[in-house]
């Protein structure tokens, strides 16, 4: 038996977008354990559901994180459209699910750009992230920005896309999913990138659904569960199927994920050929949250839960948001057993972490 | 013996999902039958309301997508039982509730001591009149909040 020391890792690292602390344990270069430390970015944003308006706290849970922006926003009105039994129009629901693609796109592309910078593929990186500008060109074009949207209300949505903006977003799309497709093509097929990828960091079916995984990390383990097999909003209507792979390793996982781009394009697609033509945007509502509810929606990371508690007053007695890399950590350190301490920098990247979801 | 406020015992559905109230001393079975039923942990949280802590676990069938919540309601001293043996990833959430509401919890697989978040105030979630509320065992006065964080409990 070799001898064992601790090498911390993080919270500054240069493949790490985020602040977080690993204690790798580590014995002839091989980790035996990872213990995490987070809390470099913790804000105490769900303390501040008692002191604000439950309508205006839907711009502090949008900000809980630039790159899942949407999706929390989301997640927070559908809790709060359960309480009170708030019915969306249809148009807004598929609005949501038009944003809500596009926004998981955004996210992979970005994911997809790290992970290529951190093999030292940096051409690949700037090109995932030129082809993310033009989603986000997009996003800003409907919604006024390009990472905080605040389009979202309770009872639906604050903004139309009009016909003239639909057709660009559909020819867009089809420019993006080409090049997206010879861009990841290259990346799947390279041989540095397989040798590095595959075999490395297996979660099986069995370790993801001990550790409880969730998202493209439980899904690349062969777990077929995709919140948006839900239906919630208009996803009951786009006839949506998970991407799932059965590998359980690195380059599963990042297939998937480039899987799921190509996924959310088909979605929009499908949404914008289902969606009226006219309709309202929103339900008026009156009175306050009296009661509980739990919201369940798929991040581009995975399952998060949207918990709000309301007694009948203009602010909620208790907010609770559960984002899926909280729940992926413990994945994250399953994998990290003996892995090669060289490989512990691709294997942080391929959970695709948020610390500042994680930590809110 | 875990201090009690609250005595329901019927299932209120909410939405898709179910909460099933329990009492303090059902948690860990009720954890290991949810193992054996093939249930995922799927969150964990702690409210503070009408004076007592709701403690929620959500358990979550990844095939039939069914959300089962079991709700514990103690008082400020209660001390409840982790049910990190039966679920591991269980001690973060555990941890994060100990340390955002002052909520004990004993037998942690994972104990950060309270400083998973390194919050300078003690229970910050909590209103101000209960955050002084003392609570601290024998055990804690003797140093165990000097300990590094993320510390492994022994196995005894």
């Amino acid at each position: 038996m070799g001898k064992r020391s601790v090498i911390p890792f993080g919270p500054q690292h240069p493949v790490l977008p985020e602040p977080i602390h690993l204690d790798l344990v580590v014995e002839d270069e091989r980790v035996v354990e990872a213990i995490p430390n987070i809390g470099f970015i913790h804000r105490g944003l769900e303390g501040l559901a008692p002191d604000r308006d439950f309508q205006k706290y839907l711009y502090v849970v949008e900000r809980t994180c630039g790159i899942c922006s949407f999706g929390h926003g989301l997640g927070y009105v559908e809790s709060i459209e359960g309480i009170m039994n708030v019915e969306v129009p249809e148009k807004a629901r598929y609005l949501r699910v038009i944003w809500a693609e596009m926004a998981r796109m955004t996210s992979h592309l970005m994911w997809l750009g790290f992970t290529a910078d951190a093999f030292g593929f940096e051409s690949l990186f700037y090109q995932a992230w030129r082809i993310r500008e033009r989603v986000l060109d997009l996003m800003e074009m409907t919604t006024g920005g390009r990472l905080i949207y605040s389009v979202l209300k309770v009872g639906g949505v604050l903004r139309d896309i009009s016909p003239e903006m639909q057709k660009k977003i559909l020819d867009d799309l089809n420019e993006i999913e080409k090049e997206t497709r010879d861009m990841t093509k290259t990346f799947l097929d390279d041989y540095s990138v397989q040798t590095r990828l595959k075999g490395v960091g297996v979660l099986t079916k069995q370790q993801a659904h001990d550790v409880g995984a969730c998202g493209p990390m439980a899904r690349a383990s062969g777990i077929a569960c995709d919140m948006r097999m839900r239906g919630y909003e208009a996803y009951a209507d786009l006839g949506f199927e998970p991407v799932v792979s059965q590998d359980g390793d690195s380059y599963a996982r990042c297939e998937v994920r480039i899987n799921e781009i190509f996924a959310s394009i088909e979605l929009v697609r499908r949404a914008f050929a289902k969606m009226p033509k006219e309709g309202d945007l929103a339900t008026a509502f009156k009175g306050n949250p009296n009661g509980e509810y739990f919201a369940r929606i798929e991040q581009p990371r995975g399952e998060a839960i949207f918990y709000s508690e309301g007694h009948g007053k203009p602010t909620l007695d208790r907010f609770r948001l559960r984002t899926p890399t909280f729940a992926n950590l413990q994945a994250l350190c399953e994998t990290l057993k003996g892995a090669e301490y060289a490989d512990v920098p691709i294997l942080i990247l391929t959970i695709d972490p948020c610390i500042s979801c994680t930590e809110r | 013996m875990p201090e009690e406020t609250n005595d329901k015992n019927t299932i209120r559905p909410v939405g898709e999902n179910v909460i099933v109230p329990i009492k303090a001393e059902e948690l860990v079975g009720k954890a290991i039958e949810m193992k054996k039923d093939g249930l995922r942990l799927s969150q964990a949280h702690c409210s503070w309301v009408n004076n007592q802590y709701e403690v929620s676990y959500s358990f979550a069938n990844d095939e039939t997508l069914a959300y089962t919540t079991l709700r514990i309601c103690v008082g400020r001293t209660a001390e409840l039982s982790s049910i990190s043996e039966i679920y591991p990833y269980a001690a973060f959430y555990e941890n994060e509730m100990e340390e955002l509401f002052g909520l004990k919890i004993r037998f942690k697989d994972l104990d950060y001591h309270n400083k998973l978040y390194r919050i300078k105030v003690k229970a910050p979630f909590l209103p101000e009149d209960q955050r002084d509320v003392s609570t601290d065992t024998a055990q804690e006065k003797t140093g165990a909040a000097d300990a590094p964080a993320g510390q492994k409990e022994d196995a005894n």
